[in-house]
């Protein structure tokens, strides 16, 4: 297993140039993946592969996978409006405010959906649990007074921080040092 | 609510969005193909249905409360992906169990995605519109060019097979189309797609409707209309 990364500098960007359309990939972005034969772009489909390759899928039970789609496409809403408000350096300090309660008012109604269980299907894995893992975590670097107010999605993170298969991660250099966005960002993290 | 003059109605199946295509179209082709009773709930873009839709919003049981909506008898369902994803399910217009067509379905549902995030942003930025339009322009010819090698010969997506990623293409590249014709006719394979689309049996009634022939605006912005920060915000 190959964790490929580029530096968002010259050199990287170079590289990326170079590199983008000699990959054999469909539809040339990042990040990608490969596996054997098979090559995905598009980061929800890298995603959802993986979910279906390691079993943290939500199974047949109609109710679970609409409760897994609705909350991936919440945690999506959530990561790009984060992101939208950290790549708008002119504008960062004036958006905040309203991005913070539009925010807030959002996870709230993510909370009470999510409810008493471990996971967001309940006692179940799936990859949602990753999507809701990372995302929150980001914007509570940023605001964690607001995303502590979200107790069970407080909790569900804990749960993942605390899964034996990732401890080892946990407590590596790369996750003490990597940033969430690039350095040319208003909010780096 | 304004019934569509097709469906004949049914309160156990609702779909409800704004009476624009934006989001809310694809659900809507996938229940008119689908030939069963529906009810094709619409918003007024204007301040009274800006009203109707604070008023009810937090009431109707939605765990996350947001337009479009989908009532399937007990099962309630927003986020426009997940109702088209549900909706696909439903009337097997899915990839079957083909890791490959699998990955192949989902890597388009998802550029199509940023295709139309794309088109929306510039749409919706009314302060900068015509500035950002020419680099809008370039960038999405150069996406569509890349996607239409992918889609290749078609009729659909997956070959012979109509799934629900075929209703996304259609969708909103159609709408693409509306704005830049010119820019959108170069994808041939996609053109063909559109066509095959468009002479889908299951929608003939719908394609011969008047419904369909005063086809409502992609995005809405009439003076009658709430201010587009208002608009905007409901996208929050």
């Amino acid at each position: 297993m190959v964790d490929d990364r580029l530096k968002m500098d010259d050199e990287g960007f170079g590289r990326w140039k170079n590199e983008k359309f000699e990959l054999g990939l469909d539809l040339p972005n990042l990040p990608y993946l490969i596996d054997g034969d098979i090559k995905i772009t598009q980061s929800v489909s890298i995603i959802r592969y993986l979910g279906r390759k390691f079993g943290l899928v939500p199974g047949d039970n109609e109710k679970d996978i609409v409760k897994c789609e609705m909350v991936e496409q919440e945690a999506v809403d959530l990561r790009s409006a984060f992101q939208k408000l950290c790549l708008d350096k002119e504008h960062f300090e004036e958006k905040t405010p309203t991005y913070l309660d539009n925010m807030e008012k959002k996870l709230q109604m993510l909370d009470t959906y999510i409810g008493e269980g471990a996971y967001v299907v309940g006692e179940k894995l799936t990859y949602v649990d990753f999507m809701l893992y990372e995302y929150v975590s980001q914007i509570r670097m940023f605001a964690p007074e607001r995303v502590d107010k979200a107790k069970n999605i407080v909790r569900l993170l804990q749960n993942i921080r605390d899964l034996p298969q990732l401890q080892d991660y946990f407590n590596s250099e790369p996750f003490k040092t990597v940033r969430i966005h690039p350095s040319f960002a208003a909010f780096i993290g | 609510a304004v019934v569509s003059t097709q469906s004949t109605g049914s309160m156990t199946l609702t779909l409800c969005y704004w009476d624009v295509r934006a989001m809310g179209e694809i659900p809507r082709y996938i229940l008119r193909y689908s030939g069963v009773n529906w009810t094709d709930d619409r918003v007024p873009v204007t301040k009274p249905g800006l009203a109707r839709w604070m008023a009810q919003k937090f009431n109707q049981g939605f765990d996350l409360p947001n337009l479009p909506y989908l009532i399937d008898g007990d099962i309630k369902i927003t986020q426009s992906l997940a109702i088209i994803r549900y909706l696909a399910r439903k009337f097997g217009l899915v990839p079957g169990d083909n890791e490959q067509d699998i990955v192949r379905c989902e890597m388009i549902e998802q550029e199509t995605t940023d295709l139309r995030l794309a088109f929306q942003d510039l749409c919706l930025d009314v302060e900068n519109y015509e500035e950002k339009t020419p680099a809008y322009l370039d960038k999405m010819e150069k996406k569509l060019e890349i996607l239409d090698k992918y889609i290749g010969e078609g009729p659909f997506v997956l070959g012979e097979k109509l799934t629900y990623v075929d209703f996304m293409v259609y969708e909103f590249v159609s709408q693409i189309k509306k704005f830049a014709p010119d820019r959108v006719v170069k994808a041939e394979n996609i053109e063909r797609l559109l066509q095959h689309f468009q002479e889908l049996d299951q929608l003939q009634v719908y394609f011969s409707s008047e419904e369909f022939k005063n086809l409502v605006p992609i995005n809405d912005y009439t003076p009658d209309s709430f201010s587009c920060e208002h608009f905007l915000g409901l996208y929050e």
